[in-house]
């Protein structure tokens, strides 16, 4: 990178930064946004919080149950998904609930790659024994959230990248690239960063495209990396391009799933995304 | 579009064709957004099922599916392991076609 590019990526970060502030966030973001962004916040706080809204809550009770976590139907109250989830992933899929307006206004098509990207990474991580496998579903939420900051900072701009990528076959990463000199990893990084997201989410976020380079959970981020590739080629939603990008060898690697396994995940990934039909237009 | 068993609604669906009463006046027009209220007025009448959008999957053909499937891979194919990975996928729409003759057919009409 030479002088140049590091000032303009600069630049662009602090611009990414700054969107917090931007009137286009709905009121229901900006008030979680400060909720999550106090480290020291409790989770009865939170829990009081989200029940005081009732369209959040029952936001959250339908996220909760979604396909995406896998407890399907069984979690009826906001403190009962707060124990079980935990403050972390609670506090990534509350982000997740409140963007999902902005992220189909975007790129229409990308809450669905977005759901279904999750769904993915639940299975996979609890196949592999994951520990934490709802974290890695929250991570694949959110993992493109770049393409929202980017889309809201830079909304022509980003609209032009969008048909470029479409007319010229490039992918979205590389249309962006030119544009930006980043993809949208990065500002999902920086932003997942700066709103005090948890560190292995910010990882997993800003690496999903390069899974390599993870190194406190390398196993997740190569998991979030690998359902962006399935859900793409199972042509589930939109998420700015029509091809399925190559999986990074050494992630493929790492997880190693025989033909058997990703058979079954797929079987597995089918079903959920049946479920997840009625999930991926929310009601206020 | 489907018909949807009136017991499994939830908020938000959207009718695909207007519920009617038995004299044939219009209950609930097509289009609208269902809410709890209306949903309690279905459950309180006669109506077991109503016609809803619902975001699935087109029935498409084991052949549509393969096309989209080679389009979808066309720039990726110089990996083996994307070779493999389609192979799976071809593997697995076969599958699905041969348990149930067409995947999300079940609940179309
Ligand atoms: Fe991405
Ligand atoms: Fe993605």
């Amino acid at each position: 990178m030479n002088h140049s590019t590091i000032m303009e990526t600069r630049a662009l970060r602090s611009q990414i930064e700054g969107i917090a502030t931007l009137p286009t966030i709905p009121s229901v973001l900006r008030t979680i946004l400060r909720v999550i962004e106090d480290p020291k916040i409790s989770l009865k706080e939170i829990g009081s919080f989200i029940s005081s809204d009732p369209v959040l809550a029952s936001r959250v009770l339908k996220v909760v149950n979604s396909p995406i976590y896998g407890f399907s139907g069984r979690i009826a109250s906001v403190n009962q998904a707060l124990l079980l989830l935990g403050l972390n992933v609670v506090r990534g899929m509350l982000f997740g609930v409140s963007v999902f307006e902005v992220m189909e206004k975007s790129m229409e098509g990308l809450w669905a790659h977005s759901l279904g990207c999750a769904v993915t990474a639940r299975i996979i991580a609890q196949k592999k024994g994951v520990e934490e496998p709802e974290e890695v579903s929250v991570a694949a939420l959110l993992h493109d959230i770049g393409k929202v900051a980017l889309h809201l900072k830079f909304p022509e701009e980003y609209a032009e990248v969008l048909a470029r990528a479409e007319a010229e076959e490039l992918f979205i990463t590389v249309a962006e690239e030119r544009h930006f000199s980043v993809h949208h990893a990065r500002p999902g990084a920086w932003i997942a960063e700066k709103w005090n997201f948890p560190k292995n989410l910010v990882e997993m976020i800003g690496y999903h495209h390069q899974p390599q380079l993870a190194r406190n959970v390398p196993v997740q981020t190569a998991i979030v990396h690998l359902s962006d590739i399935i859900i793409r080629a199972r042509g589930f939603g939109f998420a700015g391009d029509r091809f399925v990008p190559p999986v990074q060898p050494a992630a493929w690697e790492l997880l190693n799933l025989s033909d058997e396994e990703m058979k079954s995940i797929l079987g597995e990934i089918d079903e959920g995304l049946v479920r997840a039909e009625d999930f991926l237009q929310f009601d206020e | 579009m489907a018909r949807f068993p009136v017991a499994d609604l939830t908020p938000g669906m959207r009718l695909s064709r207007a519920v009617h009463t038995d004299s044939g006046m219009v209950l609930i027009g097509e289009g609208t957004e269902l809410t709890e209220a209306h949903i309690n007025r279905l459950r309180t009448m006669d109506i077991e099922s109503v016609q809803v959008e619902l975001e699935r999957r087109p029935d498409k053909t084991r052949e549509e599916m393969l096309a989209e499937l080679d389009e979808r891979f066309r720039k990726s194919l110089d990996s083996v392991y994307m070779k493999r990975l389609k192979k799976i996928f071809v593997e697995h729409i076969d599958e699905s076609f041969n348990n149930n003759g067409n995947p999300g057919a079940a609940q179309s009409d």
